[in-house]
């Protein structure tokens, strides 16, 4: 159905857009009024879990085979990390990071 | 595939982790395990993140999706269990970040719009407030205004009951006005005002606007003071009448102040401006002359034998031929010409504008309007008036004391030329109807001649003619001429007409008697044309200067 490298290429491409919207969360964090250091830490937290994902991914695609037992190692520490920073994220965004409230 | 430096550089590193996991076993059951976890709590994480708010429904479906599809990415046997569904694991992983991608994009596009939103409404909360207070102080310097005010404010209901004021309305109604609060407006006026009053508040109810209403006040101390009063609306958000707002100020000094200055300004028995304000108005008239270039024209008027009815009628008539010179004047002239009463006899009349080409000229009409008065007026005497006119040429301006000299010298030359050149109505009596005819033949050229034959006849006609000279005969069919000159003398109409008496008798008795009678001279018969002519001029120049 897909060939390995065209597979391989999505996932590097999947991953990269998932990183660059951790960037742009980044960056709105960054520019909002109230910015409180735990969303930050959240943030950073999705952020590593991102990276600890793409290292057995990057290491697929470049070919290193010997990433893979410490891909899975990176795999099961993002997965811990990812829905936390996500939690930490949802818990301090009342005041950091909750859109404002309108009238509408 | 894995060929080449690059990856040989990670060589060390991921021999150590392989070295360090081999023996692991536990990590390839984790694995799986850990990731299903994250996509159960993913799931519950967008359930509960968006109930929170935190996520908007698209991110928080996709957070779901990506919950799912870490599912489908481990434990494809599970999720997909029919066969021509089911993904290979790295798509369903890469399905997994694309939807966490979306999820966290929408999420930073949600807090993005949010903050776009918040910093408007911030502005826009901020803007309102500014406005609130630049409201607020304008509010307040307005109450500064109204406290600070020498003005009487006062505010109404709109059934007219007194609700607010001032402190000026505290000095200029005293405390009473407190004792007055839910009473109506009516009852801070006088007794009398009242029902005008509230004819003027009933107007402001219905919207109007009523300005500089005079009316009487009273104050604390129950002593009435001249007001004036602004009425007007008060009006709601949606236009409705809700009150009625006063602005009254106390104009008792400057009412006096005022009919100070008119009076002044204003000669008391004509009503006509006197000396000080024609000099005034003629000065800034000759001022705008000179600036806009256009003349002006003043007239100076003397009423003429105002002497002779003060001597002979009393000062009280003086003052009425006066007064009758004033209206004929006032008749005559525009509102906008300034009309004065210099002193004594004379009248000035400055016309600011110029007569039209074609109108009748300003001596004419007052000629015209002086025949008018005599015609319709059965005072003793006759008004007349002599004018003299100046023009003030603004490339030549003279001062308004050389003016009014012109005017005045060209009025003295116009009644002495009106004494050469007017023709008097003369009145012949005697019943010899040859005299009356030798006189219309001596002086007809001269004088508008008529003629009477008796007493009664002469009496009759004198009354109604009101000639300027008669000639009376002392022998009568039907009464003897003192006699008529008895009954002129006590005629209002005929009281200072100039009498001459002509008669054939040569005792002096007659002409004493006739001289009682009141005559102004005596010509015995027959008599010399030119003797009798030196005679009536003396006569007829002797009343004019009268």
């Amino acid at each position: 159905m897909f060939s390995e490298s065209l597979v391989q290429l999505m996932q590097a491409g999947s991953l990269t857009m998932t990183l660059f919207a951790a960037v742009l969360i980044l960056v709105v964090t960054r520019n909002h009024k109230d910015p409180r250091t735990r969303s930050r830490v959240a943030l950073s937290m999705i952020g590593l879990a991102l990276l600890l994902f793409a290292i057995p991914l990057y290491g697929e695609v470049l070919g290193a085979d010997r990433f893979q037992r410490l891909g899975a190692v990176a795999r099961i520490a993002a997965s811990i990390l990812l829905p936390y920073g996500l939690y930490s994220l949802g818990h301090h965004a009342p005041t950091a990071l909750r859109p404002e409230e309108t009238d509408e | 595939m894995n060929d080449g430096a690059f990856v040989d550089g990670f060589e060390p590193l991921a021999i150590a982790g392989v070295g360090a996991l081999d023996d692991v076993a536990f990590v390839d059951v984790f694995e799986p395990i850990a990731i299903a976890g994250m996509g159960v709590a993913l799931v519950i994480l967008a359930f509960k993140l968006y109930r929170k708010n935190v996520l908007g429904l698209p991110p928080a479906v996709a957070l779901g999706i990506s919950g799912f599809l870490a599912w489908a990415w481990k434990y494809p046997d599970l999720v997909f269990t029919p066969d021509e569904l089911r993904l290979p694991f790295e798509v369903a992983e890469v399905q997994f970040f694309v939807s966490l991608s979306i999820c966290m994009t929408l999420f930073a596009l949600d807090v993005f719009i949010g903050q776009a939103r918040a910093l408007a409404k911030a502005e826009e909360i901020l803007a309102l407030q500014r406005a609130e207070l630049e409201k607020a102080a304008v509010m307040q310097q307005m109450a500064a205004i109204i406290e600070s005010s020498e003005d009487a404010i006062i505010g109404a209901t709109y059934d007219g009951a007194i609700a607010t004021w001032n402190r000026a309305a505290e000095t200029i109604f005293g405390e009473r006005i407190k004792a007055k609060q839910g009473e109506l407006l009516t009852s801070l006026v006088d007794l009398g005002v009242q029902e005008d009053v509230w004819r003027r508040i009933d107007d402001a109810r219905r919207g109007q606007r009523v300005e500089n209403f005079e009316t009487v006040c009273e104050r604390g101390n129950g002593n009435l003071f001249d007001a004036v009063w602004t009425l007007a609306p008060i009006r709601d958000a949606s236009g409705d009448v809700t009150g009625v707002s006063v602005i009254g100020r106390d104009i008792t000094e400057a009412k006096r102040a005022q009919e100070l200055r008119e009076m002044a300004h204003t000669d008391e028995l004509t009503g006509l401006s006197n000396r000080r304000r024609f000099t005034l108005m003629a000065e800034r008239q000759a001022v705008e002359a000179r600036q806009t270039g256009k003349p002006f024209t003043v007239l100076f008027i003397d009423l003429n034998g105002l002497k002779n009815i003060n001597d002979n009628l009393g000062h009280q008539e003086g003052d009425q031929a006066i007064k009758d010179a004033a209206d004929i004047i006032r008749s005559t002239f525009r509102d906008s010409d300034v009309l004065a009463r210099l002193g004594g006899d004379e009248f000035c009349v400055l016309l600011p504008e110029e007569e039209p080409e074609h109108a009748e000229s300003p001596i004419a009409r007052l000629q015209a309007m002086t025949d008018i008065h005599n015609m319709q007026s059965s005072r003793p005497y006759k008004v007349g008036m002599s004018v003299g006119i100046a023009r003030f040429d603004p490339t030549e301006p003279i001062s308004v004391e050389d003016l009014i000299e012109r005017a005045d010298a060209a009025m003295y030359d116009e009644k002495m030329s009106d004494r050469g050149h007017r023709r008097y109505r003369l009145m012949v009596c005697d019943d010899d109807p040859s005299v009356c005819s030798l006189v219309e033949v001596m002086f007809g050229d001269d004088y508008d001649v008529s003629k009477a034959y008796s007493g009664k006849q002469v009496v009759e006609m004198a009354t109604r003619e009101r000639p300027d000279l008669i000639l009376l005969d002392l022998h009568l069919p039907d009464m003897m001429g003192t006699e008529v000159v008895k009954l002129l003398r006590n005629s209002g109409a005929t009281k200072m007409t100039p009498i001459i008496m002509i008669t054939g008798a040569g005792s002096s008795n007659a002409e004493i008697d006739s001289l009682k009678a009141g005559v102004d001279d005596y010509v015995q018969k027959p008599f010399e044309e030119d003797a009798l002519r030196a005679r009536m001029d003396l006569v007829l120049k002797r009343s004019l200067r009268r």
